[in-house]
């Protein structure tokens, strides 16, 4: 049996949801320095 | 601007040949499709494009036209054509990688060493050049239209970072276009959202965290085990988010990117996970070193041994640093006693109990170990490591 698929209202909700968390993120200029990392295994910590 | 997905120009320049696609008749969709993404490129870095450009067309394509014109008298010289042109591409990802470790640091700042740091996702490009020639020889897929294969080597979502697409499944799609629908459309934006809420949220919260750890340089088992931890969960949501991204933007630009992680955290053992984590490297390196090599016919030790060459190999392939060869050592050995042991996954049914998740843990929790490895500095790594056994307070 497939699985049931999402309803679009709640896919609504996390959708929001996820752009305010990032929308967020970038007001705190967590983005812009996350923007810098060219490539995940070249992080310097 | 940079070629990266978190570089709001290149994006919004990409959303725009997603438009542009969107608006233009279907039968345009590869020539368009190469010849925008190619202005993207330029306008990034045009060293890039050049050197990118120059190797489908120069490289790849004289190449492809050998290996078939050979198939048709003789298979040894097609083989012998087919090695030759795989080992140059070889070749340049290895001078790439040990200019790169080389030149990078004095080269900082400087626009030649802003053009190598731009150069960045090359060794995806080369795997997708390998795939090319590799199906090229394998099989007998026809005619290429050389737009298509540029358009092959160079789709933007997946220039830098992959995933990494099989030549096959791309020409397939590039044969079977279809105009933008809306589900397909709301499914890539939601895709596109939730990669960048992996990567420039969790992660990078994460990241907060792991950087407070590592100033505080105080290592004991509750210190330890959390950066180890964290390491392994940024690791995952970073590199998983950025996937994600690409995926979206492959979705409303016409073409199914193939997925790059599947659940990893729930793997029973270290095979187990390299078959949900990075899916498609570990799919291209199945397909072009180990089979070739015999993987799968071999005895259980030498498929084990020709995968724990991969995985020291995979090591240096981050990077030409110690703590990278130990990286791969350590997955390399692993996989190497799993291999001889036989070791098999726990079939669904029975994934339930102390235990599936005894396993989960300790898979886990030897993966988390490995992540320690990308740390920059190797007395880090030591400090860390022995903290485990230092008691709080």
């Amino acid at each position: 049996m497939s699985k049931p698929k999402t309803p679009d209202y709640m896919m609504l909700v996390k959708w929001s949801a996820m752009v305010a968390a990032v929308a967020w993120a970038l007001a705190h200029r967590l983005g812009a320095e996350a923007a810098a990392i060219p490539e995940f295994v070249y992080v310097n910590f | 601007m940079s070629l990266s997905l978190l570089d709001l120009q290149f994006v919004l320049l990409l959303l725009a040949v997603a438009v542009g696609r969107r608006v233009l008749p279907l039968s345009w969709h590869v020539r368009f499709g190469a010849v925008a993404s190619a202005a993207l490129i330029g306008l990034a870095s045009p060293r890039t494009l050049v050197a990118l450009g120059g190797i489908t067309l120069l490289y790849l394509l004289p190449a492809r036209a050998l290996i078939v014109r050979a198939k048709a008298s003789s298979q040894k010289t097609a083989k012998v054509i087919a090695l030759t042109s795989i080992f140059g591409l070889v070749a340049m990802m290895v001078l790439f990688k040990v200019h790169l470790f080389f030149e990078v640091p004095f080269l900082h700042g400087s626009r030649l060493g802003k053009e190598i740091v731009a150069l960045i996702g090359f060794s995806y490009f080369l795997f997708r050049a390998i795939n090319y020639l590799y199906m090229h020889y394998l099989m007998d897929l026809g005619r290429d239209d050389p737009l298509m294969v540029l358009y092959y080597t160079i789709f933007p979502p997946t220039l830098t970072s992959g995933p990494i697409h099989k030549f096959v499944d791309f020409k397939k799609q590039t044969e079977k276009v279809r105009q933008l629908d809306w589900p397909t459309f709301r499914d890539g934006v939601y895709r596109i959202t939730r990669g960048y809420f992996r990567k420039m949220v969790i992660a990078f919260a994460i990241d907060g965290l792991v950087n407070r750890l590592l100033e505080a340089n105080q290592w004991n088992t509750a210190t330890s085990a959390l950066l180890i931890a964290s390491l392994y969960v940024f690791f995952y949501f970073d590199f998983a988010g950025y996937s994600d991204i690409a995926i979206g933007f492959g979705q409303i630009l016409g073409i199914k990117v193939p997925e790059n992680f599947r659940t990893p955290f729930k793997a029973t053992s270290i095979t187990e996970f390299w078959r949900h984590y990075h899916i498609t490297l570990a799919d291209w390196l199945r397909d072009h070193v180990f089979i070739p090599l015999g993987g799968m016919r071999a005895s259980r030790t030498k498929a084990g041994a020709i995968t724990f060459v991969l995985m020291v190999l995979c090591g240096l392939w981050h990077g030409l640093t110690i703590p990278f060869l130990l990286w791969g050592l350590w997955h390399g050995t692993m996989l190497l006693a799993e291999g001889i042991a036989g070791s098999k996954p726990i079939p669904p049914a029975k994934r339930k109990g102390p235990k599936y998740w005894g396993r989960v843990a300790f898979t886990n929790v030897r993966i988390s170990i490995g992540a320690l490895f990308f740390l920059p500095s190797l007395d880090v790594v030591k400090g860390v490591l022995l903290g485990l056994i230092q008691p709080l307070g």
